[in-house]
């Protein structure tokens, strides 16, 4: 297999560091903030055990 | 807003992220390294769904900006809010994916090819609508301005996947089942359908606390009108 790139696995880890950083973090502060505490300290009106999404 | 939405969000991202790490564990460890990119073409079982699943989180927020223009109601403006928030993560996510996978092929970080500079269009003009929503106070103003700004950012969508087709591009062009060895194939829909799952569970997230936003924003009592200006003529002095 000549003309293959040789190496390159620091690239692969960095793209795979950031991308899993990336998305874990979003994915818990998008969590935290739609925990039904957190939307019940938000808007106060709302009861977060309440029966129907309308 | 119930609690049975959060369980919804917080098992769609579980999911996602067990599925997207078997998916990455597969690419990583088990699929042979590509015949001219080597290992570095490992970075695609990532890049690739990443691009996917923004395109596709897009087309969901255009649906959305669709409803919510025709119909006005809330709940469509806290769809279209969310899936903008979570493709334009996404979006910059692949920029920066596709920017360390181009050093080692291509020999830069950046070059204004058509899919490169069609993709950084994308990012910003979705954060440009994220952007107009927070300049805006009043609601329903806010919400036919989130709607039409999202219709025209998505116009983009399909530029950025037909790019390389239209246009003499350094980025290869898609690939196909027939071009694509099977057990790359697997890693990348394997991750493919991790980040969707885990796209679904986020924008159900991030839309439960813009909903909430939106309501306590409704139930705000409104601002007391400013005190009379004094009038302070000759008698009352």
């Amino acid at each position: 297999m000549t003309g293959m790139i040789q190496g390159g696995w620091g690239y692969v880890v960095a793209v795979y560091g950031i991308s899993w950083a990336v998305l874990l973090g979003y994915a818990l502060v998008a969590l935290r903030g739609s925990r039904p505490a957190a939307l019940s300290a938000l808007d106060p009106g709302t009861d977060p055990n309440a029966g129907s999404d309308a | 807003m119930t609690s049975r939405s959060y369980t919804v969000a917080l098992a769609f991202t579980l999911l996602g992220v067990a599925i997207t790490a078997i998916g990455h564990a597969i690419g990583l460890f088990v699929a042979p390294a590509e015949a001219m990119m080597g290992d570095v073409g490992r970075i695609l079982y990532v890049h690739v769904p990443t691009a996917w699943n923004a395109m596709l989180v897009f087309l969901f927020g255009f649906g959305a900006a669709v409803a919510s223009l025709w119909t006005g109601r809330r709940r469509w403006d806290a769809w279209t809010t969310a899936a903008v928030e979570v493709g334009t993560v996404l979006t910059l996510l692949l920029l920066v994916q596709g920017s360390l996978w181009a050093k080692p092929t291509w020999g830069v970080y950046w070059t204004w090819d058509p899919r490169l500079t069609t993709s950084a269009v994308l990012g910003a003009a979705f954060g440009v609508v994220l952007l107009l929503r927070r300049l805006i106070d009043q609601p329903a103003r806010r919400q036919v301005a989130t709607a039409v700004a999202t219709i025209v950012a998505f116009v983009d969508v399909p530029i950025v996947y037909m790019s390389v087709r239209w246009w003499n591009s350094l980025h290869q062009t898609q690939s196909t089942p027939k071009t694509i060895d099977k057990m790359m194939a697997v890693p990348l829909w394997v991750s493919a359908v991790g980040i969707l799952v885990l796209s679904i569970g986020l924008v159900i997230a991030r839309w439960r606390t813009e909903t909430a936003r939106l309501a306590a924003e409704e139930r705000a009592p409104d601002l007391p009108d400013a005190p009379a200006p004094l009038h302070l003529d000759q008698e009352s002095r």
